[in-house]
């Protein structure tokens, strides 16, 4: 996002954005040459008394040369801009090889993201390692006690993850957090008005992401300057755009259609993940969904309990140790 | 400046260069119905019959049609750049006539106030006073004034109303360069280029 007193464009971070900052660039150094050219006229014009002596219309009459150079010299400028335009207008095009599909849906005043996510790849990839390189991943090292709840339920998280295999349409609404929400507290991350979100759009670092945005009442559009994205939700069709990010991190945008009065209220929150953390989230978000209770209790208990106390023990002998130094204190 | 004799020659070979357009100019776009009694031909400029300039310029009365037009009809203008406008400022009466005639005599023999009745009879103002200031400055300024001070009243109103947002707040917008800090915010050219993470201190 921009900060404070910012002239110049955010930090792109797609091929095609940065194809747009040239652009921008370009056309604004045409901007400058006409402007001074139009300044130099205006110019002669305001101060004709000290440069003609008060007798402009004498001096000035017709310049046929000159009609000729400010006929043709736009024509051509136009044409130059164009032709980058439509360059520009067709690298935009979505392609082929997409690995990622979201549909951005915008209602009166939210937006909601709906994904299409196929469990079991993931589970694929853990079963292809072993355990401890899964465990490296799920556990970093000793942190906090914190992190020993957060780590069981990982690993517990990962058994139902392989009871869930399939295809599941994951739906997630955004709504932007009210300002009476925003906080110092460092463990939110919501301390920007009008910007952060309940849940955001989770896109693919360095593949090719496709957004279908649409609407289901009012005319709304999604934007991501940092992404060089702005597509518009029109009622009765689907607009597509195609994304390729090349850093991962967070992109805010907003509603770039008048829709009411909620419309500076519905922001756009993208987070860029590689693939692992991408399909983890979307992960998360369907275990979590789930009846967690009905699923245990028609499955083998003593997997899931072998696999989790395996991976405790290093945290629990840390805890313990924590606790008698603590009593000793 | 033109005058006098140099006036009549720049007329006169304006006039030739600008062959009469004044019928065909005029008739352009003009809801005058065509009166068939009069004759349409070409005239020259200083030569147009008072029947056809009641028809075509009933504007201009009596008054004699004395340069080259600066548009499609003769208008009397007062402007520093066009010191010599297309018809006379007054109106041909016996007692201009007259003087008309002494005119064209000796100057010497003329008063300085017949002179001056000449000057005003074709022309309205003199180049002092076109150019003279008129004090409109006044008027401008005192309109901008007048929007300036409602703009503050409502301003004054609006900040003693109206409860400020949060991120005017300094403690709260140091908050949000960390937050932005943290999730990386601008790693090429913004923010977090500018911060080295490493020894946690902004880059000197």
């Amino acid at each position: 996002m921009g900060i404070w007193m910012q002239w110049g464009l955010l930090d792109l971070c797609t091929t095609v954005s940065q194809s747009l900052g040239a652009y921008h660039d370009l056309v604004l150094v045409i901007i400058g040459s006409i402007l001074i050219g139009v300044g130099l006229f205006l110019c002669m014009f305001l101060l004709h008394k000290r440069l003609y002596k008060g007798m402009l219309n004498r001096s000035v009459k017709s310049n046929e040369k000159l009609e000729v150079v400010w006929t043709l010299s736009p024509a051509i400028f136009l044409s130059i801009l164009g032709f980058e335009s439509l360059v520009n207008l067709y690298s935009m095009e979505v392609g082929d090889g997409v690995v990622n599909s979201v549909e951005a849906h915008g209602h009166q005043w939210y937006w909601d993201y709906n994904y299409v996510y196929s469990m079991g790849g993931l589970i694929e990839w853990f079963k292809g390692n072993n355990w401890d390189a899964v465990m490296d991943l799920v556990f970093p090292g000793p942190t906090s006690m914190g992190d020993l709840d957060s780590a069981s339920f990982s690993c517990a998280d990962l058994w139902v993850a392989s009871q869930l295999v399939g295809d599941w349409a994951v739906s997630m609404e955004s709504y932007g957090i009210e300002e009476s929400s925003l906080g110092f507290d460092s463990l939110k991350s919501n301390n920007f008005r009008k910007m952060d979100v309940t849940s955001f759009c989770i896109l693919w670092q360095g593949m090719i992401n496709e957004v279908k945005v649409s609407t289901s009442d009012v005319m709304h559009s999604w934007g991501v300057p940092a992404l060089g994205v702005k597509v518009d939700a029109i009622p009765g069709r689907v607009n597509v755009v195609g994304i390729s990010p090349l850093t991962s991190g967070f992109y805010f945008g907003n509603c770039y259609e008048l829709c009411g009065p909620g419309h500076s209220s519905m922001p756009i929150f993208v987070g860029v993940f590689n693939r692992l953390n991408s399909e983890f989230l979307l992960q998360e978000s369907v275990i979590n969904s789930c009846d967690w209770d009905n699923l245990v209790s028609n499955c083998d208990e003593v997997v899931i309990i072998e696999k989790a106390t395996e991976s405790k023990n290093e945290f629990f002998n840390y805890n313990e140790s924590v606790a008698e130094s603590e009593s000793k204190l | 400046m033109l005058r006098g004799r140099n006036l009549v020659a720049f007329s006169r070979m304006a006039a030739i260069q600008q062959r009469a357009i004044c019928l065909s100019a005029a008739t352009k776009g003009s809801v005058i119905p065509a009166d068939a009694s009069i004759d349409l031909k070409t005239y020259e400029h200083d030569n147009i019959p008072q029947a056809v300039k009641d028809q075509y310029y009933p504007h201009l009365g009596n008054r004699d049609i004395v340069g080259p037009s600066y548009g499609t009809s003769y208008d009397y203008l007062d402007c520093p750049d066009l010191p010599m406008p297309a018809v006379r400022w007054g109106a041909n009466t016996p007692e201009v006539l007259q003087l008309r005639e002494k005119e064209t005599g000796d100057w010497k023999n003329l008063s300085l106030e017949e002179k001056k009745q000449l000057y005003r009879n074709s022309y309205r103002q003199t180049f002092a006073e076109i150019e003279a200031p008129t004090g409109e400055w006044k008027r401008i300024l005192y309109i901008f004034c007048y929007i300036t001070a409602a703009a503050t009243v409502y301003l004054i109103y609006y900040a003693n109303t109206v409860p400020r947002p949060s991120t005017l707040n300094k403690d709260h917008q140091q908050e949000m360069v960390a937050t932005m800090l943290m999730r990386n915010n601008g790693p090429i050219t913004g923010l977090a280029s500018k911060y080295d993470f490493e020894n946690n201190q902004w880059k000197k």
